[in-house]
């Protein structure tokens, strides 16, 4: 009878398949005690669905979403997600720690270190007397490259909010001599020595 | 969500996951009453049937987005109201009726077919027999003849192996066909 407890309990419930329903429905033609069985089976099936049962109902979902409220309201507060200062973080974690390096590391300008600083134009710093002109608002760009080149200067600043700029003669050059030279360029404002 | 009769289960579990109140009213109102059976076959008690069905309730509502439709919705739903139940006897301190007399013999002595055949029509005489019996075997006979589960949902609900679901139920029969035929003795 054990075999059969699956597939009679299909069969008392309409599922089981047509060619297997009527392999069984003949072997309880055959069997009595497996008929009795079937029997039982489908009575008990029967008086299990016709019992009636009345849930919680509307009583029930009132209580449910009260619930849903109440935990809505406990729900703690997740403050949108602010992920701007990440970046932010990193940079500074990575300024850290290059300041921590240089400072902890061997001092590059320090007896021949082979770190080899230099401007990052990537040429040296001309030595020399530093001059002041300003040029007038008419003189172009060649004006101003002829006025330089004359006195071998190269421009180390400027210009700057007034107009004027920073020159660096060569170390050899005379001084005065070159303020007069720029000085007799018409488009030459004025020169002011150190 | 407009929520409609047709909406299948599975819609509505994505809806509630949005947080669709309508969503989760139109899923109690469609699994309340089975869920009630299922709870009371197991607790054969209306309070606490009516307490868990709110939790299993609200736990479907929480869980609704991980639900990953390798399942029924329905066997989905009885596992949680299985788990459910089991914490509910945790904190209770009753035992769990996992470990079950399954190797019962395969005879039930004093069991008689023909008057267990008539007292099972008569379903106040059921109801009585029923609650005698172990949480575990009325809710095996809950799950195949009122929710008419195969085996393997059922396997996949209590988390046991399909023999054991076999078994158990097959062992439930005996002990209820026994309880009829006490009930057809006694006066």
């Amino acid at each position: 009878m054990k075999d059969f407890d699956e597939q009679l309990n299909l069969w008392a419930s309409g599922r089981l398949p047509e060619a297997e329903r009527r392999a069984l429905e003949q072997k309880m033609e055959e069997d009595p005690a497996l008929a009795r069985e079937a029997a039982f089976v489908k009575a008990l099936k029967c008086s299990m669905q016709s019992e009636p049962t009345t849930g919680p109902g509307e009583f029930g979902l009132a209580r449910l979403q009260k619930s849903l409220r109440e935990e809505q309201e406990e729900a703690p507060v997740v403050l949108p997600r602010k992920s701007f200062w990440k970046p932010v973080a990193i940079a500074a974690s990575v300024i850290v720690a290059v300041q921590a390096a240089m400072l902890i590391g061997p001092a590059p300008w320090e007896n021949g270190s082979a770190v080899d600083m230099r401007p990052a134009s990537g040429e040296a710093i001309v030595e020399g007397p530093r001059l002041q002109i300003a040029f007038a608002p008419t003189a172009t760009m060649s004006d101003i490259q002829t006025a330089v080149l004359s006195v071998n200067g190269s421009i180390v600043a400027g210009p700057s909010a007034l107009g004027v700029f920073r020159l660096a003669l060569s170390g050899e050059a005379s001084t005065e001599a070159a303020v007069q030279t720029l000085r007799d360029y018409d488009f030459v404002d004025e020169v002011i020595a150190p | 969500m407009a929520v409609s009769e047709q909406d299948t289960d599975e819609r509505l579990l994505l809806a509630m996951s949005g947080g669709d109140m309508e969503a989760m009213t139109a899923f109690y109102r469609r699994h309340e009453t089975r869920l009630y059976r299922y709870l009371l076959s197991k607790l054969n008690d209306s309070f606490a049937a009516a307490d868990l069905l709110n939790e299993v309730m609200l736990e479907v509502w929480r869980s609704a987005a991980r639900f990953a439709g390798r399942s029924k919705v329905t066997t989905w739903m009885f596992g949680i109201a299985h788990n459910k139940v089991l914490s509910f006897w945790r904190k209770q301190g009753q035992r769990e009726f996992t470990e079950l007399d399954d190797n019962l013999p395969d005879d039930a002595p004093g069991a008689d077919l023909e008057q267990a055949l008539s007292a099972v029509k008569d379903a106040e005489v059921l109801r009585a027999c029923m609650q005698a019996l172990s949480p575990p075997h009325r809710e095996v006979l809950h799950l195949v003849f009122f929710e008419e589960l195969d085996y393997a949902e059922i396997s996949s609900i209590l988390k046991v192996p399909e023999g054991t679901v076999k078994s158990r139920v097959y062992h439930a029969k005996i002990l209820l066909k026994k309880q009829l035929t006490n009930a057809m003795r006694s006066p």
